[in-house]
């Protein structure tokens, strides 16, 4: 347990950054274009991206696509709605591609 | 395990190998902890040691079956090199580009749609003001 805590540690600080700190650093009278960005543009590609350099590292981990879910599931009660709970699914689905990526990477850098 | 392998060793092998993520490492790992254990106990155990403590002793040397795990898994989690995150971006860029270019295209057949609806809109207004004006003349 405290090995996999080690292993998430620097892709949660990444996701808490992304789900938590670029909202209040865009100030709360976000225009709702920002917003839709960051749903839908900045917060998969952090989601993917983190996904893939984990996949690279330690291959495909169920428990890594519970992650992005689990920290974006509070940012939306705190800076969205309840209607973003589609994507938190969405989320899932890229850190699942993501890791995709991160694996295949992963195998043909072994061989 | 299999017939006539020692129990304790087993155990500690495998409780090293789990911590390797990588599948491969893994049982080579687990190959090579159990062969040196006993090769270790055998040493021992020709110094004058008994089967019992010989076999204590092998795993006590060998250290923290957790640590160990942990150091080995280290040493065989691939590092993140320049081309990895290279492709990555790339990837990443590519599907920036193509949300965005579905967001461009939706908006590109909305504004169609609209610019269609005014000018039916404004053809209607227009046949809807002739028809009064013939009446009217």
């Amino acid at each position: 347990m405290k090995q996999i805590f080690k292993k998430l540690i620097v892709y949660t600080i990444i996701l808490i950054i992304v789900f938590y700190l670029i909202p209040i650093a865009t100030k709360m009278e976000t225009p709702i274009e920002l917003i839709i960005t960051l749903l839908i543009v900045a917060n998969p590609i952090a989601c993917m991206g983190t996904a893939a350099v984990f996949g690279v590292k330690h291959g495909f981990k169920g428990y890594f696509l519970m992650l992005a879910p689990l920290l974006f599931i509070p940012s939306m009660y705190i800076y969205y709605n309840d209607s973003g709970l589609i994507y938190a699914v969405i989320y899932m689905v890229f850190s699942a591609a993501g890791m995709g990526i991160g694996c295949v990477l992963r195998k043909i850098s072994m061989k | 395990m299999k017939v006539g392998q020692i129990k304790s060793f087993v155990c500690y092998a495998r409780k090293v190998s789990t911590k390797i993520d990588d599948r491969g490492a893994r049982k080579e790992a687990y190959e090579e902890i159990y062969t040196h254990l006993i090769e270790s106990k055998e040493h021992l155990m020709q110094k004058g040691m008994s089967e019992e403590e010989a076999e204590q002793t092998a795993i006590l040397q060998m250290g923290d079956a957790d640590n160990l795990g942990g150091e080995l898994d280290h040493i065989h989690t691939p590092k993140l090199k320049l081309w990895h995150i290279f492709v990555i971006i790339l990837i990443l860029v590519l599907i920036v580009a193509s949300i965005y270019g579905y967001f461009y295209w939706q908006l590109g057949v909305m504004e169609k749609e609209i610019k269609m609806k005014t000018s039916f809109e404004n053809k209607s207004y227009f046949l809807y003001a002739i028809r009064n004006l013939r009446g009217i003349i």
